[in-house]
């Protein structure tokens, strides 16, 4: 069922509607909030604020087809602002945030230890990005929405997010090449 | 430059088996405004399938979605139609049989088309939102769509075929007036004058039934009412609100 009827049936106070909308975003929109934040409680606050504010206020949406990117929307607004009451320091990767090699099948440790380090220097450069990159690159890299998507949940014209895209990639490069993705987690993995 | 596909791979891997709490949902559900209940149904429409489908002539809808709500919304509010609840599975199990068997379909005009043809058909319809409600045991049943095709709607007809009523309501961008329209309900019978809800309209009989139309601010809305004769079918009109 098109997101844009589901929101016709939630403005008719069909609470299955609203029901099934949750089902259909809760996970990634958690998610993409835990990616944001590295916090279950917090990603857990955004994930509920964002819902509760885009269901109250679904009467208002004025696009109906358009709810994914209107809930991403609020969900960068939430976690901005939530990450700015928390003092503006993101907490640094945790270990838990990545893959078991083991649970992952991967028969050669040496190897899987190896891939996960460089996963984990990546995910470091990430998160090291400046916010706006960071937010662009995680809601189109992650989140899976096109940049038109994007640009509209971060109230920005499409050609800036194309070019956040482009200066992410060239930052990434650059922090990898430079070795400065390589800290502390780096050290807690080798321990 | 770091490609794509490893940045999505590095993002993919964090946090591969996070889920939200199911305690979230439950304090979410609190807050949702549910006020006012979906209905379920329409008594005097027992008899009928509502079908409630948009078109944008000649335009692509999926391109038009934003502008089609709006006008039907407004629809709506002008008209005092309202939704019904349902739910897609019937239908899409009719239309799928029917094409599983290989025999020739009837479509509700009498029309004979060649079962091969069903995906071409509904193509659009398998794409949006048609609904009948889960309760609904006999032949009829009430069916929306807020947004389709009348190649779609052609479809439709020939999943339930000969026996069933069907009422449609759509939306054209260009007015058409009965002498021009063109289709598969072949040539107009029959054209009248209507009032329904206090709104004048005009009524024209083609292949397929009775067709309702009102025209709003340049565009043309069907309330379509196959199988029912016009007087039936005006109280239909106005009971749909």
């Amino acid at each position: 069922m098109e997101d844009l009827w589901l929101v016709y049936r939630c403005r008719q106070g069909d609470p299955e509607a609203f029901a099934q909308l949750y089902q259909r975003y809760a996970r990634k929109v958690y998610r993409t909030a835990l990616q944001l934040v590295h916090r279950k409680d917090l990603a857990e606050d955004i994930t509920q604020e964002a819902f509760m504010t885009a269901f109250q206020e679904i009467h208002r949406l004025r696009t109906p087809a358009a709810f994914r990117t209107w809930l991403y929307r609020i969900l960068v607004s939430r976690a901005t602002r939530l990450l700015r009451q928390e003092g503006g320091a993101r907490r640094p990767l945790s270990l838990e945030s990545l893959p078991d090699p083991v649970a992952a099948g991967q028969a050669d440790l040496a190897e899987a230890a190896a891939d996960l380090d460089q996963l984990a220097e990546l995910r470091e450069a990430i998160d090291g990005l400046d916010e706006d990159l960071r937010l662009t690159v995680l809601l189109h890299y992650y989140t899976g929405l096109p940049v038109s998507e994007v640009a509209a949940a971060l109230a920005v014209p499409p050609g800036t997010v194309k070019s956040r895209l482009f200066t992410a990639r060239r930052r990434l490069a650059e922090a990898l090449a430079a070795g400065t993705g390589r800290t502390a987690l780096r050290k807690e993995l080798s321990v | 430059m770091i490609p794509e596909k490893e940045i999505r791979t590095a993002l993919d891997a964090a946090y591969p088996n996070a889920e939200p709490p199911l305690a979230l949902w439950d304090r979410i559900r609190e807050t949702v405004p549910v006020a006012r209940p979906a209905r379920r149904g329409l008594p005097r429409l027992a008899v009928a399938l509502i079908w409630m489908l948009a078109v944008l002539t000649g335009t692509a809808a999926a391109a038009s979605t934003p502008q089609v709500q709006a006008l039907i919304d407004k629809f709506f509010a002008r008209t005092g139609i309202k939704l019904v609840e349902h739910t897609p599975e019937r239908l899409l199990q009719e239309l799928h049989a029917k094409e599983a068997s290989g025999q020739p379909i009837t479509t509700t005009s009498g029309e004979t088309i060649d079962p091969t043809r069903i995906r071409e058909l509904a193509h659009p319809a398998f794409k949006l939102p048609t609904y009948v409600p889960a309760d609904v045991t006999g032949p009829y049943a009430h069916v929306e769509s807020i947004q389709s095709t009348t190649i779609s709607m052609f479809a439709w007809s020939a999943a339930v075929g000969p026996g069933w009523k069907l009422v449609a309501v759509s939306m054209h961008t260009r007015v058409h007036t009965p002498g021009t329209e063109t289709g598969t309900s072949g040539p107009v019978q029959d054209v009248r004058d209507v009032k329904v809800n206090g709104i004048e309209g005009t009524a024209f009989l083609d292949k397929q039934g009775w067709q309702l139309t009102w025209v709003m601010d340049g565009h043309q809305y069907r309330v379509m009412v196959m199988g029912y004769p016009l007087e039936e079918a005006l109280k239909i009109a106005e009971s749909m609100k």
